[in-house]
């Protein structure tokens, strides 16, 4: 199989953590070849309800922002106790678009001279004569909404859907990843740039639907780079995204739902029943009369009318009414 | 069609989680009739039987498996973590029961849509296996984009007017990252979250975003 040569067993294996230039325009870390101490830490944002997630109840959103330091083996990486928390993003609700730049801000700062200059400590447990620190940003581990949030990209829904490459929504279904055209550090910037120069709000929309862009303090650190430092989060990408969808939404797990599909498809439609239907949707109805007609029937029109229906892989009765009504 | 995993792509490594046995059972069964809306719905006796399978795997003490009633209202939202054993074990092993070797169903056309929904089970779960495995390297990715994209293409065939989400395509981002940043482990977001449900556990006042000093200026 593969030489050990080439497995990755930690952070520090891997290919991003030596790229990371220092101040001096060497490699950040470097085995130990240096007296200071080096570290390189993992950014993670992200949202939740202090009141709980029960469905009913109040709905409020704070935020977290914490901090992981990948430098200790791995083992040791992930302990509660190694978890820096460094800041609560007060609600009740999420900051919208730009407005997250406020809370990196601070953090940003920090990052920036302690990359640039460092920070001397005067005395340490194994350096008596005291020892210089730095610290860089090394990974920033979000899910997707955040993520694009954080890096000052559209979001996931929006057209340009991907923060990482130039497929557009509408071509989704192209799994030759191969080919994808990745987006480049460069381009980012000089739209991010050109997003912050603007004055006016119509410039900053009109920048920004061009390019799917707006400026992000993470930015302003030398060596970060929104198209290579902002991971697909494992745990939402696969277990809630993927799996929790193939579960729930393609094999149907949930009686509840298969009672629904399986209500909507029982009883065939009769010659009269579509007639009656057609009737309705020709008569310039509102959606209450809709909602009035079966399931079935109003699948049935779907495939009379031949109605592009946008979403989803079993289709609710809203979802066709309002694609009928609209066609 | 025919399924894209033939047994000469299948590494040493595969067999463990996908035996031959069971790719020759139903493999070459599987044919390109379009499901019917009514085959692609699941009897509550199905589901029933999932349930029971559930109910009687023995787990160690630290393992937190998927409810045991899933499927019911009554259990709410699965954790990740739930997620996760579902897919790299009980759900796939369950599913292989059931409409594996010796399903019964009520037509053929039953029968294979079952065993479509099972081997694309199997591929995701196989393409998991090889995202968040402790150690990483090209090999892997390799594994784990050969196994992604038959996953979703196996999807596509299967329900064909599927409506694609930005996560179907984000995960076949995660190979490069895996090869800048090592094993999954060491970025991702579970020890975060837990510290968020170490958040979420403190009392509050309930005076969720409105701050102190505003509090003061009222008097």
């Amino acid at each position: 199989m593969v030489s050990n040569d080439l497995q990755i067993w930690d952070m520090k294996d891997g290919m991003a953590i030596g790229e990371i230039l220092g101040s001096d325009g060497k490699p950040f870390i470097d085995g130990l070849k240096r007296i200071n101490l080096r570290l390189a830490w993992s950014l993670s944002v992200d949202w939740f309800n202090p009141y709980g997630n029960k469905t009913s109840g109040k709905k409020k959103s704070i935020g977290s922002i914490a901090m992981g330091l990948p430098n200790p083996p791995p083992s040791l990486q992930y302990k509660a106790e190694n978890i820096y928390l460094v800041g609560i993003i007060p609600g009740p609700r999420e900051p919208a678009l730009d407005e997250i730049n406020h809370f990196p801000h601070p953090v940003v700062d920090f990052f920036l001279s302690s990359w640039k200059d460092g920070t001397w400590f005067t005395k340490t447990v194994k350096h008596a004569t005291g020892r210089l620190s730095r610290s860089v940003i090394a990974v920033t581990v979000n899910d997707l909404p955040t993520a694009r949030k954080l890096a000052g990209r559209a979001g996931p829904t929006a057209n340009q859907m991907c923060g990482l490459c130039w497929l557009m929504k509408s071509d989704i279904i192209d799994f030759d990843c191969e080919r994808w055209t990745r987006r480049t550090l460069e381009e980012h910037k000089a739209a991010a740039e050109e997003w912050k120069n603007a004055e006016t709000k119509a410039s900053h929309n009109k920048i920004f639907k061009q390019h799917g862009v707006r400026w992000s303090e993470l930015l302003r650190l030398p060596y970060w780079d929104p198209t290579r430092f902002i991971v697909i989060d494992g745990m939402h990408n696969l277990f809630l995204g993927l799996v929790q969808h193939h579960f729930r939404d393609l094999i149907v797990i949930d009686k509840q739902a298969n009672k629904e599909l399986r209500k909507g498809n029982h009883r065939p439609v009769n010659l009269k029943e579509l007639e009656k239907g057609i009737q309705t949707l020709t008569s310039n109805p509102t959606v209450s009369t809709m909602t009035h007609l079966r399931v079935a029937v109003l699948e049935a029109l779907v495939q009379e009318y031949g109605v592009e229906l946008s979403s989803r892989t079993h289709p609710r009765k809203k979802d066709m009414i309002e694609a009928l009504l609209v066609s | 069609m025919d399924v894209d995993i033939g047994e000469n792509e299948l590494g040493p490594y595969d067999q463990a989680f996908i035996s031959d046995e069971l790719i020759e059972e139903y493999a070459p069964q599987v044919h390109t009739a379009e499901p019917s809306r009514s085959a692609e719905v699941l009897a509550d006796r199905e589901i029933n039987d999932i349930q029971e399978r559930l109910g009687k795997v023995r787990r160690p003490s630290w393992h937190r498996g998927p409810p045991k009633n899933l499927g019911e209202a009554e259990h709410g939202k699965l954790k990740a973590e739930q997620w996760k054993t579902s897919i790299e074990f009980d759900l796939p092993v369950a599913l292989m029961h059931l409409w594996g070797a010796g399903c019964e169903a009520d037509s053929a056309e039953h029968r294979s849509q079952r065993q479509k929904l099972v081997h694309s089970t199997m591929l995701l779960a196989t393409a998991i296996r090889w995202g968040t495995s402790h150690v990483t390297s090209p090999h892997h990715t390799q594994q784990y984009t050969m196994y992604m994209k038959a996953y979703l293409e196996c999807i596509q065939e299967i329900f064909p007017h599927h409506s694609w989400c930005p996560n179907h395509h984000a995960a076949l981002h995660i190979p490069e990252f895996l090869l800048r940043y090592g094993p999954m482990h060491s970025w991702w977001m579970f020890p975060f979250e837990r510290i968020i449900g170490a958040l979420q556990k403190t009392n509050t006042n309930y005076k969720i975003g409105e701050c102190i000093v505003q509090n003061r200026e009222r008097k």
